[in-house]
């Protein structure tokens, strides 16, 4: 007898775990498992991968299904991981998470490597925005940048993995358009003997998709959320762009490609700005003193 | 049904043939920002449960 409040998958006849809402079809776990695998072996197949690649991994979720996906595939690519952990120093927030981290590459046998913002830069991120107004996501997403750089300089790893989902695209192509700025569009393209190439194998994975796999392999951890998430553009357009995939199933993935085509169509012939050399660390920037010096400083970013 | 909310909040409700999804959205909670599961299987969001179900609300993304 069917059940009528059970859904089953599309593919097979076990209980469904996922709605498809623009194939319009149900997958089970192991279907599920094998969609999410499969884009990921898509898009890093296309990539000329080096021998050793980087995962940035916080130890939330998102990198963490990564890590676990990447390492499932592993055999059908020309390369060993390892993971990268920026602990940016957060009291009652990041000791936990760290902790799932290296507990996660423990189970997967993979090598970590993990640099403080102390050590980087002579302050935590508590103390750098102790008693002052200043942003701590600006702050955080430019340092933290730097100290993976570093990180994987240090490692002579050239490229890093994301893991950056498809709803994070659509967001920022969004955000993108809001902005007006068109620069922003085209920002890390282009090779430079500086940084490590970043890729981003979740591209064409939503966010749901990316949990549910987490969750499936018992990877879904209930985490601290960070003290200093706090309400913005981001979170107004996240909501934004769920209610249209919700009316309009595609709509997250249009978003994200769209962007994605103007890089691709229209990256080699858009003019950047040269990287200036930053006066007092040599590293480049987009000013004569480069963001991370002029946050440690304690200069405001707008001055530059 | 007994709705178990990411808070930990339990709300009873009566389904009326009504799917998860409808549910939530009527409750103003976007279903695309959760999984669900029942009794620790996940089910897709379409699923109409049953009114002895107790149905759990894990939330997938926060603000920020």
């Amino acid at each position: 007898m069917v059940d009528k409040h059970l859904k089953i998958c599309s593919l097979c006849q076990n209980p469904a775990v996922y709605l498809d809402r623009e194939r319009e079809i149900h997958l089970c776990s192991d279907h599920l498992i094998t969609s999410v695998e499969e884009q990921v072996l898509i898009y890093l197949k296309k990539i000329d991968l080096p021998p050793v690649v980087g995962i940035a991994f916080s130890g939330g979720k998102d990198s963490t299904a990564l890590l676990k996906a990447v390492c499932r595939i592993l055999d059908q690519l020309s390369c060993r991981v390892v993971a990268l952990t920026v602990d940016e120093g957060i009291e009652r927030y990041r000791q936990e998470t760290i902790r799932a981290a290296e507990e996660t590459c423990s189970i997967l046998g993979v090598p970590h490597y993990i640099i403080r913002f102390q050590d980087v830069f002579g302050h935590s991120l508590d103390q750098l925005v102790s008693g002052s107004d200043r942003n701590a996501c600006t702050i955080c997403g430019i340092l933290r940048r730097r100290a993976l750089e570093i990180l994987a300089r240090n490692h002579s790893i050239k490229v890093i993995a994301t893991g950056h989902n498809q709803d994070d695209h659509a967001q920022t192509a969004l955000m993108n358009a809001i902005s007006g700025d068109v620069r922003k569009v085209f920002s890390g393209m282009g090779e430079s003997p500086w940084y490590a190439r970043r890729i981003k194998p979740f591209a064409e994975v939503s966010e749901r998709e990316v949990t549910l796999y987490a969750l499936l392999f018992g990877l879904f951890r209930d985490l601290p959320e960070c003290p200093y998430a706090s309400s913005s553009l981001r979170g107004e357009v996240r909501a934004l762009l769920y209610r249209y995939e919700r009316n309009h199933p595609g709509s997250m993935r249009h978003a994200a490609r769209c962007e994605e085509e103007i890089r691709d169509k229209l990256g080699i012939s858009f003019e950047r700005d040269p990287y200036q050399t930053c006066v007092s660390c040599g590293w480049p920037g987009s000013g004569r003193v480069c963001q991370v010096c002029t946050i440690l400083t304690n200069e405001h970013l707008d001055r530059t | 049904m007994r709705l178990i909310l990411p808070d930990l909040t339990e709300h009873q409700i009566t389904v009326h043939g009504r799917t998860i999804e409808e549910i939530l959205v009527e409750m103003n909670i976007d279903p695309l920002t959760t999984l669900l599961s029942r009794e620790n299987e996940i089910i897709p969001e379409d699923t109409v449960p049953d009114d002895d179900d107790s149905i759990r609300v894990i939330q997938i993304s926060h603000g920020g």
